[in-house]
């Protein structure tokens, strides 16, 4: 696959209906970059107005998501696409689900600040830092790959999340060491723990949205790959 | 062995048969896999050439389909293959098409045996004026069947096989032309199987039909694929894709792609193909 052409099909509609749920998509990627970053200032400062807007976007991510799903029923049912299309609405169909359990977990995290209180203020671990930053950055190049169709940047974002994974075990390790020495942080290292379980689990989802971009770029199923598998796959056929 | 192990066994998931269901890869195809072979195959209509150095195989017991718009030679080399192109003027036909070991255009291949072996279905159903029996018994008869028991025999099995037996058992006498477009075509397939061919060969078999038939008939080719290799022409490319096994694509008279089904419509390799199948501008 090229490049995603709205203007080529003999029906007006049909690439109209595409080019709504390519665009819808692009929206709610922007929306929950956005509630990612406003869950983490809310909970690094222990922002309340902020805390508020995250779970009042959330509606509107949920709404979104409705709003594209049935789009793309709408299409399979009037379109019955094959071909690039079908694979579009596909790849469309589980990004966006993909997004939407991202944006449950921002919620997650103002929900842990709530709880966490003054707390949550002193969490800035160097490497949690890390962790947050690389899994923005690995959303952010999914989201160029899905503009521009690019199966090289969806696999960099993928070997980001690679990385991040690491990194959280390795977190994940340093802090049950702490609980077991530092009695009096036990809490403390206890909330960075949830904190950074959350951050795993956006970037197992945003790893998954750059697998599904290879699947509409090449074509080929990734779902249960390993990065080597998928390296091979973007490579070898780049060469081609 | 008790009830739940029991259920468990009936149930249980049988892989061979699940990988004997799936088309393979092209690719993966082994020699007893393939019924048919065309190589380098090119056809006239007079000084016009309509096909070009056709090469492609045609799966054994799978139904392949050709699609591609009108003009592309899908019917040409269909035709081809029961060496129907012989009955138009002026056309000439190069390269081979092996079946049986031996290439159909072999001036020692007897037609009349390789259109036993290859029975055809029309877009328009077309029963003679005949009796629904005599729609079946008659080429049977020219066969040389003649006992009545056995035509019974086979009448009854081929209008089965064509799902058309429960519709028709109590009027087997009734004049064919007083059924309906579905049925009669039905019955046209349950003749072309009466004869025992290897490959079946359907021009927009569904193209004159309502969809409840059509749909009946897309069902009688799902079950008749254990028996037959079939072959089908259609402009409906759902129809294609619920079908065949494999598609091949044509474009001004060459086979552009042929791939299983499922990877050709879902990630076709030629663009022109993508174009088509997605309904975009060439």
């Amino acid at each position: 696959m090229e490049k995603i052409d709205f203007t080529r099909h003999i029906s007006k509609g049909f690439n109209r209906d595409l080019e709504i749920i390519f665009n819808d998509a692009n929206k709610m990627f922007k929306l929950v970059g956005k509630q990612y970053d406003n869950s983490l200032l809310a909970f690094f400062n222990n922002d309340e107005k902020l805390s508020h807007d995250v779970i009042a976007n959330e509606e509107k991510v949920n709404s979104l998501e409705c709003d594209i799903s049935e789009e793309c029923v709408k299409i399979f049912v009037l379109r019955q696409p094959v071909a690039s299309d079908i694979r579009l609405v596909l790849t469309v169909s589980n990004i966006i689900k993909l997004l939407e359990t991202i944006s449950d977990k921002c919620v997650n995290i103002v929900n842990i600040s709530h709880s966490c209180g003054e707390r949550s203020e002193g969490i800035k671990l160097n490497s949690i830092n890390k962790l947050t930053l690389d899994v923005r950055s690995a959303l952010d190049m999914t989201l160029d790959a899905f503009n521009h169709l690019d199966s090289l940047k969806a696999l960099m974002a993928i070997k980001i999340c690679f990385e991040a994974q690491m990194n959280h075990e390795s977190i994940t390790r340093q802090l049950i060491l702490d609980m077991m020495q530092d009695g009096p942080s036990f809490k403390k290292n206890l909330d960075m723990l949830w904190f950074a379980n959350i951050i795993a689990d956006i970037n197992d989802n945003i790893s998954n949205i750059g697998k599904v971009i290879i699947y509409l770029v090449k074509g080929k199923d990734m779902k249960h790959a390993d990065i080597q598998e998928i390296e091979n796959e973007v490579k070898g056929s780049h060469n081609h | 062995m008790n009830n739940t192990q029991e259920m468990i066994t009936e149930k249980s998931f049988d892989f061979d048969d699940a990988m004997k269901a799936l088309a393979k890869p092209l690719h993966l195809l082994k020699d007893d896999d393939i019924a048919i072979r065309v190589k380098d195959v090119n056809l006239f209509y007079g000084t016009k050439q309509a096909l070009f150095n056709v090469n492609m195989v045609i799966p054994k017991k799978r139904v392949t389909a050709y699609i591609g718009p009108s003009g592309c030679g899908k019917s040409t080399l269909l035709r081809c293959f029961n060496r129907m192109n012989d009955l138009v003027d002026g056309c000439r036909v190069e390269g081979e098409v092996i079946l049986d070991g031996e290439n159909i255009f072999d001036l020692i291949v007897e037609v009349a045996e390789l259109r036993r072996k290859v029975g055809m279905v029309f877009q328009k159903p077309n029963p003679f004026p005949k009796s629904i029996y005599e729609n079946i018994a008659y080429g049977l008869r020219i066969q040389g069947i003649n006992n009545k028991s056995k035509l019974d025999e086979i009448v009854e099995r081929s209008l089965k096989r064509a799902a058309l037996w429960e519709e028709v058992a109590d009027r087997l006498q009734d004049n064919a032309l007083g059924l309906s477009g579905g049925q009669q075509q039905r019955l046209v397939i349950a003749r072309a199987v009466a004869i025992e061919p290897e490959v079946l060969l359907l021009d927009e078999p569904c193209s004159a039909l309502d969809p409840i038939s059509t749909f009946k008939v897309e069902e009688l080719i799902d079950e008749l694929k254990v028996h037959y290799t079939i072959i089908i022409v259609t402009h409906n490319m759902q129809q294609a894709a619920r079908v065949s096994d494999y598609t091949a694509f044509m474009y001004l008279g060459e086979m552009l792609e042929m791939q299983d089904t499922k990877s050709l419509f879902t990630n076709p390799k030629d663009k022109k193909t993508e174009d088509y199948i997605s309904g975009r501008y060439g």
